[in-house]
């Protein structure tokens, strides 16, 4: 499966890894191995994987009244009070249940923490015998999975810290396990001492029923054909503004500072340009026009002559909720201009929810459609929307 | 204690942004309740529900027609008589699923089309049961 643009490959078949074609490969250079092989090639097709993926969520809703969406892929289910039931057996009760349901195939990993369950899942996956769920209860099974799992592949640790723990012959996760709290916390501080109760089946990492807020949001492209004129990049660096002015508003966020970028062909080594800006509106907003204005400003730092643009994006940062605006000292908060600004902002979101996106926008973003047609996406390899639009359902023959 | 009667003092009458009608509140008010939502006559598990399109006439005897949008509910244990989506050979098909005296059957509703015995060994599986089927007659 591709990125956006059919530009990499970012998912692979279990065949498709014994070939050993590695994730992340531009399509370009695997497209020998895939004629080869007769390997089938699809763009993503994100409407068909959030409609899947919110079923998947919803029927592991009726397994237990506490869970975590974790992302797109994965959740934590506390499953306190379904001891009576068996969990192994629970495991694979919903694990088919949710096949039958959805057919998407899923792992079940159950243990006392999110880290052993974590490596739980991992053996439910890849193990023949488990058939899709594995439960880690005893003593004896945690040390034997632990001996056997090389410590940068636990959950929470990352490269630094395990190139850290081989150094002083800190192999695998038993030896971690094994190793004082004391020693541990001297040298990792508490996020190490957490991960290391949790691998004792002490719970420290609770589960978050409530996703905590973002800290950043993002709109970002990468182009079909490379930009080269000033005008198609502002516009849209204007239009991703707008889009990312609309999800703050969506999440209830204001953000203080308006990142900008653009890159060249990054293939393209000799001449491989990457421009970054910031700029922020003059208080922390979630008002199209500010995070727009301070989004033109950035641009202009970013915007070199004679480039050919691959791709471009904002980043919104310092996001506070709404409600959390720290006052200015100099600048005491005009009241009634912001409730008006806020009212105006609540009916561009409802027209354009009706009338579709982009229906009201800025001037910045530029009105002739045609002349951008084709700038975002590419996508040869296109699989239906059979769930989320009418006409792409699956056919039966009758 | 004595507080209370002071802050009551304080309070303001709120001031109402939107504007009030005059006249009669409607009498129908207390008896609104929400309009007629197909997707709950329709649908009793969301997730686990699809949709599909219909392409020939097989099944025209049990008032499917092509061009019919089915609701497939994948949660529903098939029984004989439910009428179903079978996978058979990596192709989808709506039929009747029957038992009769020697084995199970996917039947078509249409005298032109010849039932099929499922075979044990063959590839086919139910892939959910069909609960109902939506058509537009003004497009």
């Amino acid at each position: 499966m591709l990125s956006n643009n059919d530009g990499c490959i970012i998912a692979r078949s279990n065949e498709a890894k014994a070939l050993s074609i590695p994730m992340g490969m531009p399509l370009f250079k695997a497209r020998g191995l895939i004629r080869h092989y007769g390997i089938k090639v699809y763009s993503s097709n994100y409407p068909l994987y959030g409609d899947m993926s919110a079923r998947v969520m919803n029927a592991l809703g009726a397994f237990t009244p506490n869970m975590e969406i974790y992302s797109i892929d994965e959740a934590f289910l506390g499953l306190a009070g379904f001891e009576y039931r068996g969990l192994s057996d629970y495991g694979h009760d919903i694990r088919k249940a949710i096949k039958k349901w959805t057919g998407i195939p899923v792992s079940v990993g159950i243990a006392e923490t999110k880290t052993l369950a974590k490596i739980a899942g991992h053996i439910a996956k890849k193990s023949a015998e488990a058939n899709g769920s594995f439960t880690i209860t005893d003593e004896a099974t945690r040390r034997d999975i632990l001996s056997r799992i090389l410590i940068r592949n636990i959950w929470g640790i990352g490269s630094r810290w395990a190139r850290m723990l081989n150094s002083q012959g800190i192999k695998t996760a038993l030896d971690f396990h094994d190793i004082p709290e004391r020693w541990v916390r001297k040298h990792m501080g508490v996020t190490g001492a957490r991960t290391l109760l949790e691998l004792k089946g002490q719970p420290c990492l609770d589960l978050e029923s409530h996703p905590p807020d973002k800290k950043t949001i993002r709109v970002s492209r990468s182009f079909a054909k490379p930009v080269t004129t000033r005008r198609v990049l502002r516009e849209s660096i204007a239009a991703f503004a707008a889009r990312a002015a609309e999800k703050m508003r969506q999440n209830g966020l204001v953000c203080s500072i308006v990142n900008v970028f653009a890159v060249t062909n990054q293939f393209d080594r000799q001449s491989y340009y990457r421009g970054s800006a910031s700029s922020h509106p003059p208080t922390p907003s979630n008002h199209t026009a500010d995070i727009t204005r301070a989004a033109l400003i950035a641009f202009e730092s970013v915007w070199r002559p004679g480039l050919q643009f691959k791709g471009a994006g904002v980043m919104m940062l310092g996001l506070v909720r709404a409600e959390n605006i720290q006052g200015q000292l100099f600048f005491p908060p005009d009241t009634l201009a912001d409730a008006r600004k806020e009212r105006l902002m609540a009916a561009f979101d409802k027209i354009n929810n009706s009338v579709g996106s982009n229906a009201l926008r800025m001037a910045s973003v530029g009105v002739n459609e045609r002349a951008k047609c084709g700038v975002y996406t590419v996508q040869n390899h296109h699989s239906p929307r059979y769930t989320t639009c009418w006409s792409e359902l699956p056919i039966v023959r009758a | 204690m004595f507080l209370l009667s002071k802050t009551d003092k304080r309070q303001h009458p709120p001031l109402y942004a939107s504007t009030v009608a005059a006249g009669f509140p409607s009498p129908a008010d207390d008896y609104m309740e929400g309009a007629l939502d197909l997707n709950e006559f329709l649908i009793s598990h969301p997730a686990a529900t699809f949709m599909v399109r219909v392409e020939g006439a097989s099944m025209t005897g049990a008032g499917i027609l092509s061009g019919d949008v089915l609701i497939v509910d994948r949660s529903v244990e098939s029984r004989s008589g439910h009428i179903v989506i079978a996978i058979i050979s990596g192709e989808l098909t709506v039929k009747r699923l029957i038992k009769g005296d020697n084995g199970w059957f996917l039947k078509a509703e249409h005298p032109d089309y010849p039932p099929t015995k499922i075979d044990p060994d063959a590839e086919c599986s139910i892939w959910g049961v069909v609960t109902g089927s939506v058509r537009r007659f003004v497009p």
